[in-house]
């Protein structure tokens, strides 16, 4: 069975073999070839020997992938073919990077520009607040502030466009 | 329900002898399946990738939901026919899901002589669809054929379960609404060109795969025209002008991710309801089947050791435990679904059948699917029997098998003789599913008794004709071929070849093919037919 | 003695203050909000009973509430915890209104050391060296910037009612001052109903150290040694251990004589925690007197054998402290790890959420303080503290290498933590050395990205968990009840 998963933006090939009614498999990586002996201890948790090397992994499947955890440390692994799973034919409008938008849901605490200014990359232009920290999004890049399309105490979620900017310098 | 108590002795010899010997059959069986799957030419192989063709296997994996089950049926068509190269008569059939529904897959293997049909390949063809239409499935061909292998036309062609039969069942299949639908990954020639046709949805693979009915060669041979496969039957072709097909796909991958949004777009299966419970495992390790089956297949052994080894816990409720005893016959679950199960301890006497008839109208009237585990050395035999009425109560059993509308399952786990084949549910009287394991026999009789008769026959003649019966010496030299000729033309091997079955089961894992199978019977409704029974003879 | 408690407060305060009240026989009474009705310290006391919506004005800084919550339940005291109402003197006084005793100082004493202001004021006629800074606090922005261009730059804001680093800022320049000033007296107004601010002497990279202070009611008082807390992420504490690398055994013993005055000046009763910033010529300044149970006391209770909660109920009930001076002989070393709920690869952001898998560590030398459960979700309203992972051993380095040891066995999945963090400045070589200083952080790790662990068994074990089929049906229109074999049995051959 042939994965590509992607770690950290890298996406990487891999092959796993399973032995039939063995808990053991072959996984190719790359060049390397690995073997890797597992046993399921518990819901999440995988005992796993790779190479001979004993290592206790737990694994969440969550939505955006599958958070895991190997001593002490966590990564989110995702498989870049989950949906769909044919080469990608443009799946709608490219979601520039750097939106204005809260990492997670949080309330409008302030809001330092208005619509009309003119704002720096780095720029604050919205602070708001989740678990009693307040934070400030900045601007992701130098433009015009076209449209603010919350409120203060407004409750925003990941997502969200806060502030809208028309890009300006390099382009125009 | 009762946990089913062993009384097998695991340290016991015989158990140890048992045990090597099922391990080694079984062994051989998956080194038989490694072959199939697996065993391709260089050149085929190589050829295939030139063309940007996957292999098989892989429009499987790419076509199936990853990691899930793929029931796959007579894997071992054609085993030890046609030089031994037309692994699994040349098609990939099975059973897998998609988006979580379960389908039934055809899939042509261009690396196996082309992909061209070989006469068990069309019988492969024809019980795939035969699994589609009692269960409902949706059936999903994934084309690649050069056509019918032409030196055995005769075999492929003319007759009512031929080649033909295929294009009927598909519009037989259109009609009672089971989804039919087609990639086409590769040629589809002459009447190949009809399984595309005949299907719901059409995906065309351009550049690789072609629908026509005469292919360029013929074209050239009859009119003179030079034309090239895409031109002639290309996806272009067929996805812009013809009609023919109706979804254009660039490869095999694209072409496969499109079934899989056709299937997932489907209305959801109606799937029949008949009262699950949780699963629960065995209490005893399947795998202890291996030492309680008996080297030699005369060996008597209490059916229940194995059934205590496939159902739910170990658990069951026997049915009329005291009476008739050489036929066992109780209430059990499987993977949680319930099934009504008959085994066999022995030969059928007339208790043993009116028990057995009794059973099977029970779980036909409370939509119980029944369970055949087949060990059957015949019905009784002699002069008190037949005064008795055995015939009789053989036939009230034979008929009500033939006639119960539930799910019928059968597994031979060793003896299938005579009319003991009919009673307990033989392929012919339409279980939805029927397996062997690698142990199993099947025939009119046991090979040794076959000999028996014919020698007996001889002797009478002689003796009518005044001569003194044969020789010991002459005696075993008539017997040998025909002992011979029955446990080779009987085994399981033999069986599976000439798809007299679905397949040979490594014993453990009886149960989950059973809960896999069950799980796909319910995508029909519970009674196809009209429920009732012929007149029993009292 | 009293017979039923209620605490004031929720998480791993509340879940440890509940267990020591068990210890001693107590029953307990947790409140809670409307999204802490599943949360850890409900299902862990005798008694629960709601405050009202998440708001922590409407729940766990409600008096009025609180107050009727501990009537009805019949509770004779109340212990705050930490944050919240543990440093407010109105809450402390309405107990001692309500006839409930407060485990706690007296309310004056918590309104004058609130006061940053007036702290330094008493610290300063007591002979206990203070830091340079201003003796008024204000919310006129004006006046700050004036007073801070007076002193000079660099210069740290800070809010008059204070504390966890709320309301503080370090400025830089004198064009930063406006904006942070408003910040900080925003955060002030909002945490602490108290927006004035004050300016101090910003020290460079000093250490902070704290001193344990325990005193009864009939004038008795004590220290309980040093806390190092100079590793601090945006002035919160994140790594404590004790001793301290820094202090000689003769400044221990003047900051411990010092602490005492400071308790005995301000008539001090109860736990507290008197703070100093020691910089790097052995100089120490009082900084403030914490009137509450510190999130990290367990330290101290690791190294001292003495259970700081327990003393604090029974000087509430006005026991006598029975523990002299000479009677605390501290053993060994110990380190505490805060586990937040934050992201370390998106700027430490709040990971609220629902814990999906959680395994702590367990054995030799190690204690956690929790406050959360596998399926918990932890709300997004509160603190984003998990819980406190503390390590004993007999000298520092053993302590160190159980602290890698611990981290690297304790697994929450579901949300991001700061397990990954904390596990490389423990193993950094700074830390190994004892370089703890307040600027430890943004010295060693400011650029910190977290290392992802090994990729490559990563990857290997996100296949090998796809073997794994799925538990339960999942998708739109799967049929509902048990799985079929064809979802049960993941990857399967004939």
């Amino acid at each position: 069975m042939e994965y590509r998963l992607e770690l950290g933006g890298e996406i990487t090939p891999m092959d796993v073999e399973v032995q039939p009614g063995e808990s053991s498999a072959r996984v190719r990586i790359g060049e390397a070839s690995v073997r890797v002996d597992y046993e399921l201890v518990a819901e999440g948790h995988w005992r796993l020997v790779v190479d001979g090397r004993a290592l206790n992994v737990f694994v969440a499947r969550t939505e955006e992938g599958k958070q895991i955890f190997i001593n002490g440390r966590t990564c989110l692994v995702r498989d870049a073919d989950a949906a769909p799973r044919r080469r990608g034919r443009a799946a709608g409008p490219d979601e520039g990077p750097g939106e204005v938008t809260p990492p997670m849901p949080a309330v409008v605490v302030r809001i330092l520009v208005a619509e009309g200014d003119r704002v720096t990359k780095g720029q604050g232009l919205i602070v708001v607040s989740a678990m009693k920290m307040e934070s400030t999004l900045a601007a992701p890049y130098d433009g015009l502030v076209t449209r603010i399309n919350t409120a203060v105490e407004a409750k925003v979620m990941p997502g969200d466009v806060l502030v809208e900017i028309e890009p300006e310098g390099e382009n125009e | 329900m009762e946990v089913i108590e062993t009384r097998i002795d695991i340290a016991s010899d015989e158990y140890r002898a048992n045990y090597a010997a099922m391990e080694a059959q079984v062994a051989r069986l998956d080194e038989e399946l490694e072959k199939a799957r697996s065993r391709r030419s260089e050149r085929a192989i190589k050829r295939n990738e030139q063309l940007g063709k996957l292999p098989v296997r892989k429009r499987l994996e790419l076509l199936l939901d990853r990691n899930t089950p793929f029931l796959e049926i007579a894997p071992l068509a054609a085993y030890g026919l046609y030089d031994q190269k037309v692994h699994g008569a040349g098609i990939i059939t099975g059973i897998g899901v998609i988006h979580g529904r379960e389908v039934i897959v055809h899939a042509n293997d261009p690396m196996i002589k082309g992909g061209t049909i070989y006469p068990l390949g069309v019988k492969k063809g024809l019980r795939t669809q035969t699994i589609a239409r009692e269960n409902r499935l949706p059936i999903i061909y994934l084309v690649d054929s050069g056509g019918a292998f032409l030196p055995l036309q005769s075999e492929i062609f003319p007759d009512a379960d031929d080649g033909g039969r295929i294009f009927y069942n598909q519009a037989v299949l259109s009609k009672m609404n089971v989804p039919q639908i087609c990639g086409v990954l590769g040629l589809c020639t002459a009447g190949a060109a009809y399984i595309p046709a005949m299907s719901d949805d059409v995906v065309h693979v351009q550049g690789t795969g072609a629908i026509f009915l005469g292919g360029p060669p013929l074209v050239k041979a009859a009119t003179g025209e030079e034309v090239t496969a895409e031109d002639l039957g290309g996806a272009a072709v067929h996805c812009r002008e013809s009609g023919v097909s109706d979804y254009f796909a660039e490869d095999d991958a694209h072409c496969l991710d499109l079934i899989r949004q056709i299937v997932g777009n489907l209305p959801p299966a109606q799937k029949t309801e008949i009262g699950r419970t949780e699963p629960r495992q065995p209490l005893y390790d399947p795998r202890e089947i291996y030492g309680i089956v008996p080297v030699q297949i005369s060996t008597p052994y209490d059916c229940r050791e194995i059934i205590a080894r496939m159902v739910d816990a170990s658990e069951w409720l026997e049915f009329k435990a005291q009476y008739g005893p050489t036929l066992v016959c109780g209430w059990a679950r499987i993977h949680g679904y319930p099934v009504g199960i008959l085994g066999n301890n022995g030969v059928l006497f007339s208790e043993s059948s009116l028990k057995a008839t009794q059973f099977i109208q029970l779980c036909d009237k409370r939509g119980t699917p029944l369970l055949f585990l087949q060990n059957i050395p015949g019905y009784i035999i002699g002069r008190e029997y037949e005064r008795g009425g055995i015939t009789k109560d053989g036939h009230k059993m034979v008929n009500a098998v033939a006639t119960a509308t539930v799910p019928k399952f059968t597994v031979i786990v060793g003896a299938s003789f005579g009319a003991g084949n009919y009673g307990m549910c033989g392929r012919a009287y339409s279980p939805r599913f029927l397996w062997m394991w690698p142990n199993a026999q099947i025939g009119v009789m046991g090979g040794e008794q076959a000999a028996g008769v014919l020698v007996t026959v001889k002797n009478d003649q002689l003796a009518r004709e005044g001569q003194p019966p044969l020789p010991p010496e002459v005696v075993e030299g008539m017997k040998k071929p025909i002992m011979d000729a029955a446990l080779k033309e009987g085994d399981a091997w033999y069986s599976t070849a000439n798809l007299w079955d679905d397949g040979i089961l490594d014993p453990a894992k009886t149960r989950d093919v059973l809960g896999l199978a069950i799980s796909a019977a319910l995508n029909a409704p519970l009674r196809d037919d009209v429920y009732g029974y012929g007149t029993f003879r009292m | 003695m009293f017979q039923k408690i209620l605490i004031a407060n929720r998480g791993e305060i509340a879940v440890r203050v509940i267990r020591t009240a068990r210890e001693m026989g107590l029953k307990t009474v947790a409140v809670y909000s409307e999204v802490d009705a599943r949360a850890a310290h409900v299902i862990e006391a005798d008694q629960a009973l709601s405050l009202g919506p998440a708001e922590p004005s409407e729940s766990y800084l409600n008096i009025d509430r609180i107050i009727q919550a501990a009537r009805a339940s019949g509770a004779e005291a109340i212990h705050p915890g930490y944050g919240f109402l543990a440093e407010n003197p109105d809450f402390a006084a309405a107990c001692e209104e309500a006839g409930l005793a407060f485990i706690g100082p007296p309310a004056g004493v918590i309104r004058d050391l609130g006061s940053k202001t007036e702290a330094r004021r008493i610290m300063a006629s007591a002979g206990v060296p203070i830091i340079p800074g201003t003796a008024e606090g204000t919310t006129d922005v004006a006046t700050v910037r004036r007073q801070a261009e007076e002193m000079g730059f660099p210069i740290l804001v800070k809010a008059v009612a204070g504390g966890g680093g709320k309301g503080m800022r370090v400025v830089a320049e004198a064009e930063e001052m406006a904006e942070a000033c408003q910040a900080a007296i925003s955060e002030a107004a909002k945490a602490f109903g108290d927006g004035r601010v004050y300016l101090e002497k910003n020290l460079v990279a000093p250490r902070h150290v704290e001193f344990q202070i325990l005193a009864d009611g009939l004038g008795h008082a004590i220290h309980l040694f040093e806390r190092e807390c100079s590793i601090q992420r945006r002035h919160q504490k994140i790594i404590e251990e004790t001793p301290s690398t820094a202090l000689t055994p003769q400044i221990r013993e003047a900051m411990g004589r010092a602490a005492v005055t400071a308790a005995q000046a301000s008539g001090y009763v109860g736990a507290g925690t008197v703070e100093f910033l020691l910089d790097q010529d052995g100089k120490f300044y009082f900084l403030e007197v914490n009137t509450r149970l510190q999130v990290e006391h367990p330290i101290t209770e690791m190294t001292t054998g003495v259970d700081l909660v327990r003393r604090q109920i029974e000087i509430a009930a006005g026991e006598p402290l029975g523990l002299s001076q000479e009677d605390v002989a501290p053993r060994g070393h110990a380190i505490e790890c805060r586990i937040y709920a934050e992201d370390p690869a998106e700027q430490f952001f709040p990971s609220p959420g629902k814990i999906t898998l959680l395994r702590e560590p367990v054995g030799p030398g190690v204690r956690v303080d929790s406050g959360i459960y596998e399926g918990f979700t932890v709300p997004v309203e509160y603190d984003p503290i998990l819980s406190k992972l503390i390590v004993w051993a007999h000298d520092r380095e053993a302590a160190r290498q159980r602290m890698v040891r611990a981290l690297g066995g304790y697994a929450v999945l579901g949300i991001e933590t700061t397990v990954p963090f904390l596990l490389d400045v423990i193993e950094s070589a700074p830390f190994r050395e004892g370089e703890t200083r307040t600027d430890f952080i943004e010295r060693h790790f400011t650029a910190w990205r977290p290392s992802a662990p090994e990729a490559d068994v990563a990857r290997m074990a996100f296949v090998i968990d796809e073997l794994r089929p799925a538990a339960r049906p999942t998708g739109g229109d799967q049929p509902r009840g048990w799985p079929t074999p064809w979802q049960s049995l993941g990857r399967w051959t004939i």
